[in-house]
């Protein structure tokens, strides 16, 4: 939010002078109009933060869609908006679509898709705390309050890069709910039990 | 009246992904949503009254716009907006894309920027939202309407519009001293 303050005319003040004037107008009067304004402070401007914020939850913070362009990688992410836009390639996206209808294997496909994206995200964090100015960028963004939040609660302090004191990819993990383990031992049920069935 | 419909937020960012690969759709006469998303629901109706149709101008020429005449449509159709529901871009992007995309085609028409390098750049900010940009508001075909009209608007006065034709001349000054300076 930027917030701009003004001193503004309540009422008309006719042949209105001010002691404290400039030097350039001392003596002079100005004819002032009801609603015109009288002085302008420094604007100030602050993160203005939801309390009830549909993106809380860190899953709510990505968004996977197709990159429908001919040329597109197998994937991307894009940080720019409220959310981390992963984007898949076509063929890619129409097999996530397809597995995400299989409960057991979605901690398999976050560990796919949302934890190398969420390490590529936490990367950027760390590289842009080690120069000034470098995370207001993020600051504006939902999904940035959303992991700095859950950083903090680990540990981390996301402005101070010598805080990361794990890799990100052990801070990713943890923040997803590792996902990597779940998702081997889910893939591991299912291969014994398509044994179990050839035998 | 009826329900504002908007955006799904995973339909509006499969959209921005795809602005570049979509570039012959935006040059369509007919709005493309339906077709293009097929079956999945990809819009919803808000708690938000809109009248059945806004019955916006088309711009006789290329200095008569009729953004004044367009801005009180706007406005006074949708003068109960909150500035919060004013600034979420679902619904902008539904009316841009849907509802006023006769209006969009004629005062924003993006094919001249095809196969060029700003194309995406002209359609995100038009059609949807820029991020990180303070000025978002007022760069989307519609939602600057509004908030022309939310800015000005004064029933104390005779004419509750005066002040935003002061803006909108002021505004056209600026324009032209601006791009009277670019190539």
């Amino acid at each position: 939010m930027d917030v701009c303050s003004f001193v503004l005319a309540l009422d008309d003040l006719p042949a209105y002078r001010n002691k404290r004037f400039h030097a350039d107008y001392r003596g002079l009067s100005f004819n002032v109009r009801k609603g015109d304004t009288l002085a302008v402070a420094s604007d100030a401007s602050f993160i203005a933060e939801k309390k009830t914020d549909p993106l809380r939850r860190i899953p709510s913070i990505f968004v996977v869609v197709p990159n429908e362009n001919d040329d597109a990688p197998a994937m991307d992410i894009d940080t720019t908006g409220h959310k981390i836009r992963v984007s898949l390639s076509q063929s890619n996206y129409d097999a996530y679509t397809f597995l995400r209808q299989a409960q057991p294997l979605h901690t398999s496909l976050n560990s796919m898709i949302i934890i190398p994206a969420l390490i590529a995200v936490l990367e950027s964090i760390k590289r842009a705390s080690s120069t000034p100015d470098g995370l207001s960028a993020f600051e504006s963004r939902r999904w940035y309050s959303v992991l700095a939040r859950r950083l903090k609660e680990l540990g981390v302090d996301p402005t101070n890069p010598d805080s990361f004191s794990e890799s990100t990819s052990a801070l990713g993990h943890k923040i997803i709910g590792d996902p990597l383990t779940d998702g081997l031992k889910s893939l591991r049920s299912y291969e014994e039990t398509d044994d179990d069935e050839v035998a | 009246m009826s329900k504002a419909f908007f955006l799904r937020e995973a339909q509006l960012e499969r959209l921005r992904q795809n602005i570049k690969p979509n570039a012959t759709r935006y040059s369509a006469d007919k709005p493309w949503l339906a077709d293009y998303f097929g079956s999945d629901a990809w819009h919803m109706p808000s708690n938000i009254e809109i009248p059945d149709g806004i019955d916006l101008k088309l711009p006789i020429s290329k200095t008569e716009l009729l953004d004044l005449e367009n801005t009180k449509a706007v406005y006074l159709a949708l003068k109960h907006l909150t500035p919060l529901q004013a600034s979420d871009e679902r619904i902008w992007a539904y009316l841009s894309h849907v509802s006023l995309w006769d209006y969009m085609r004629k005062r924003w028409p993006v094919e001249q920027y095809a196969g060029k390098p700003r194309f995406v750049e002209i359609v995100q900010e038009r059609y949807f939202f820029m991020p990180d940009r303070p000025r978002a508001l007022i760069r989307n075909g519609i939602a600057r309407l509004w908030w022309y009209g939310f800015t000005t608007y004064d029933e104390s006065w005779p004419d509750p519009f005066e002040l935003t034709g002061v803006l909108l001349k002021n505004l056209d000054v600026m324009q032209s001293i601006s791009s009277a300076g670019s190539p």
